[in-house]
């Protein structure tokens, strides 16, 4: 290994990492880069909660644009005293409620590219598969907004009914009911899907 | 008998309950079968959602962010500049009525024979109202904007 490596690892190894509550406040401070750094850490996460709540990859990404868009705006008033996590889902379960609003009940359809990445394990038919998950995302899609928010966040964003409520800014009995509806008519619509 | 909450049976079924509260909560499960059968369905339930497996496609939305940020300042600017334009005409028509007033006074007050002035060049106009300062080629079109006068349009319209 040359010096110059062993002087870029070495430096590398010594720089911490920065926190998000740190890139936010460089980004206060007008640094695209530490914003372009904050997308690229939180991208995923928003696009995948953003197409759970809507059902479509171009809307998906459209609400993770507009989010990042609003984290920038609202960079130099942002407190550290929530997480960033917890701030940053706030945005984006507010935007795709909105877009629900705009859009009317629609129950989301199962896009061919999802369809294409859900095979995680070794399954007995495609076909099956590909059944089971329209089944439940079609469940999902049928609960009422509220509900269908508070379990997204619980089941595939590991929330706790606690964040949720800090996120949703709902109160916890608020999110401690939709929870224990959203999972029984879950439980309901699951099981006529199996008859 | 006081039966398990649903909440805590989903926070059972997640595993996000603390040490303590999920060893009570099994302890009660040992001796009451209504809560198992709850149990079961809740974990059931909480299985069958794991097979919705989302993994986004490859996208990086920085650079669209970034561009996004950059078109909606360019957007700020361009109205701040067009409004910072209008002001500079202002002022520049108000500087020549002035300076022409100055110049017609001192002709009339001229006795003995008139020297007519020649019309005010391009160059002139630029350096008496400073509009040097503009760079490139917004001197030399502002002074042949107040040079053309209301004429300019007709000249346009013109072809």
């Amino acid at each position: 290994m040359r010096q110059t490596d062993v002087d870029a690892t070495a430096l590398s190894q010594t720089r911490p990492i920065p926190t998000d509550a740190e890139l936010m406040r460089r980004v206060a401070g007008g640094s695209m880069s530490s914003l372009g750094e904050l997308v690229r850490r939180h991208q995923q996460r928003v696009r995948a909660i953003a197409y759970r709540m809507t059902g479509r990859w171009d809307a998906a990404d459209d609400i993770a644009q507009e989010t990042f868009l609003r984290v920038y705006r609202a960079a130099g008033g942002y407190s550290p005293t929530a997480s960033f996590t917890t701030w940053i889902y706030r945005i984006v379960m507010n935007l795709c409620l909105d877009w629900h609003r705009r859009a009317g009940r629609e129950v989301p359809r199962l896009e061919a590219t999802n369809a294409a990445n859900t095979a995680q394990e070794p399954q007995p038919a495609p076909m099956e598969t590909l059944e089971t998950v329209d089944a439940v995302q079609r469940a999902i899609g049928a609960l009422p907004e509220r509900q269908r928010a508070v379990l997204l966040l619980h089941r595939y964003e590991e929330f706790s009914y606690r964040q949720i409520a800090e996120t949703t800014g709902w109160s916890e009995s608020a999110v401690e009911s939709l929870l224990v509806r959203a999972y029984a008519g879950l439980r309901v619509s699951l099981a006529e899907w199996k008859k | 008998m006081n039966h398990l909450p649903d909440i805590d049976l989903i926070e059972l079924a997640s595993g996000r309950l603390d040490e303590p509260q999920r060893q009570a909560c099994e302890s009660h499960l040992l001796h009451c079968t209504e809560c198992q059968e709850r149990s079961g369905a809740i974990a059931s339930t909480w299985q069958r959602l794991g097979d919705w497996a989302v993994e986004a496609p490859p996208r990086d939305l920085s650079g669209d962010v970034l561009a996004a940020l950059g078109s909606q300042e360019r957007l700020r600017i361009g109205a701040t500049t067009s409004r910072g334009w209008n002001v500079l005409r202002v002022a520049a028509s108000v500087s020549l009525a002035v300076g022409a007033g100055h110049l017609a006074g001192r002709w009339m007050r001229t006795d003995p024979p008139v020297v007519a002035v020649a019309p005010a060049s391009e160059d002139q106009v630029i350096e008496s109202l400073q509009l040097n300062e503009l760079g490139g080629h917004a001197a030399a079109d502002l002074a042949e904007s107040i040079l053309d006068g209301p004429d300019r349009e007709a000249k346009e319209s013109e072809g």
